[in-house]
């Protein structure tokens, strides 16, 4: 669980670095843990989805209180980047909007059946599917994308101010 | 909309999501379908590269051993012999090496060594890393499940200190399993389900806190009809792969320890019979998937 945690809470907007990551995921944990106490589950299953359903419910809360002050013209540091794309999953999924990546991670990273992730999402299962399709084709777009443009990259790292001189 | 159904089965099928019957009706399908193999292994390939990508991601935390370590070939008097030897040739020559930098020499002082002693310090070196290569070949991986994995000693430990005797009192008693897990559950943020079964044999005394292998874990007591006791240590752990009961016996304990559902299980007493019978009752309970 604390992986499925650092790898939804660790997107490219809010959560920079993974030491920022492992204290919000602390964070949501105890208090997902708070909730849960008066309401304990009947069988592992049942108590697996709630505990992933709690900390994604407070997640999803925390991201809309930092949009929302964001919104508000508060202040809050972007996270850096060297212009370049990254080739990488971890890209791809960092840069996926919420509700795609805790559809993805739930499955693929936690386990989940697609029946469960629905549970734990409070979605309909055909809205798992649907945003399991979008998650993994963006992904490999994105991978895609990246893998063409990092040659050229690499052969001129600073074309951007190279100018022809006849 | 086809298409959209398609899709939607090989994702199922990919996240492992599909009944039993689907999957083998799946299967027969994709050996026949050249397109769908070929879309299942895109997929598939990247799934393992999102697990690939985070699965470093909780590595601050040492994974779960279930008793598979190195060395495991040779009796446990070699591997530990082996083991003090390796780190006391590695400080060794860490030091030497240290010693020989030129930067160390320079903060001795103007005075170098005469060219015979570090003909004698080369021949040291050359030695002890000849002698911990060896070792390191001696001690490659492989063989069955030693029996000191950490599960089997947090579970040993806990039976020991608190349920071996039946004078030792449990921290809250209760018999009723969900009176126990709603107790259990301000410790432990995902929540433990302590197993609801009924048998004869067995009593369930009650509950406390115990300490696992990496964090706190929840160490349940139970009793059998003469009085026996039996101990069950459930603890949290991040995402350790299922593996079924393994029974290891440590110091005249009786040990099984299996992981599942994402909690490592270690079920602990004098009798190998009671662990047996115990671990089949909760191996038996429902599990997540």
């Amino acid at each position: 669980m604390r992986r499925f945690g650092l790898a939804l809470v660790r997107d490219d907007r809010f959560v920079c670095d993974d030491v920022s990551a492992a204290s919000l995921v602390d964070k949501l944990f105890r208090q997902a843990s708070l909730t849960l106490i008066d309401d304990p589950a009947d069988d592992f299953r049942s108590a697996r989805v709630r505990a992933f359903a709690q900390f994604v419910r407070l997640y999803r809360r925390h991201v809309r209180r930092l949009a929302a002050d964001e919104a508000d013209g508060g202040w809050i540091e972007a996270c850096g980047s060297n212009g370049r794309a990254n080739a990488s999953v971890t890209s791809g999924v960092r840069n996926l909007p919420l509700e795609l990546r805790e559809a993805l991670l739930l499955v693929v990273l936690a386990g989940f059946s697609h029946r469960d992730a629905a549970a734990a999402l409070d979605i309909p299962l055909a809205a798992v599917v649907d945003r399991l399709g979008r998650a993994r084709a963006r992904i490999s777009t994105h991978v895609d994308a990246a893998h063409e443009s990092t040659p050229r990259e690499a052969a001129w790292p600073n074309a951007a101010h190279l100018r022809i001189v006849k | 909309m086809r298409r959209q159904v398609e899709a939607a089965e090989v994702f199922a099928y990919v996240d492992n999501s599909l009944d039993p019957d689907q999957r083998l009706a799946f299967e027969a399908r994709l050996r026949n379908d050249a397109d769908l193999r070929r879309q299942v292994a895109k997929w598939e390939s990247q799934n393992r590269a999102i697990r690939a990508a985070y699965g470093g991601v909780a590595s601050a935390r040492p994974a779960v051993d279930l008793g598979r370590n190195s060395n495991e070939n040779g009796p446990l008097w070699l591997a530990s012999s082996m083991r003090s030897r390796q780190s006391a040739a590695a400080t060794r020559v860490a030091g030497e090496a240290r010693a020989k930098s030129p930067r160390s020499a320079a903060a001795a002082g103007p005075h170098t060594p005469s060219a015979a002693p570090r003909r004698l310090a080369g021949r040291r070196v050359a030695a002890i890393v000849a002698l911990a290569a060896v070792l390191l070949v001696v001690s490659a991986p492989g063989g069955p499940p030693r029996p000191q994995g950490r599960l089997i000693e947090a579970g040993v430990a806990a039976y020991r200190a608190f349920a071996a005797g039946a004078d030792v009192p449990v921290e809250f008693a209760a018999s009723d399993p969900k009176t126990l897990t709603k107790w259990l559950a301000p410790q432990f943020p995902r929540g433990i389900v302590v197993p609801g079964f009924s048998s004869d044999e067995l009593r369930l005394l009650g509950a406390r806190i115990a300490p696992g292998t990496t964090t706190s874990a929840a160490f349940l007591v139970y009793e059998d009809r003469r009085g026996e006791r039996v101990g069950l240590l459930i603890e949290p752990l991040d995402a350790p792969a299922p593996s079924r009961p393994n029974l290891r016996e440590l110091a005249g304990i009786s040990v099984a320890v299996w992981t599942d559902a994402g909690d490592g299980f270690a079920v602990a007493g004098s009798d190998p019979q009671e662990v047996v019978a115990l671990t089949r009752l909760v191996d038996r309970t429902p599990a997540p998937r």
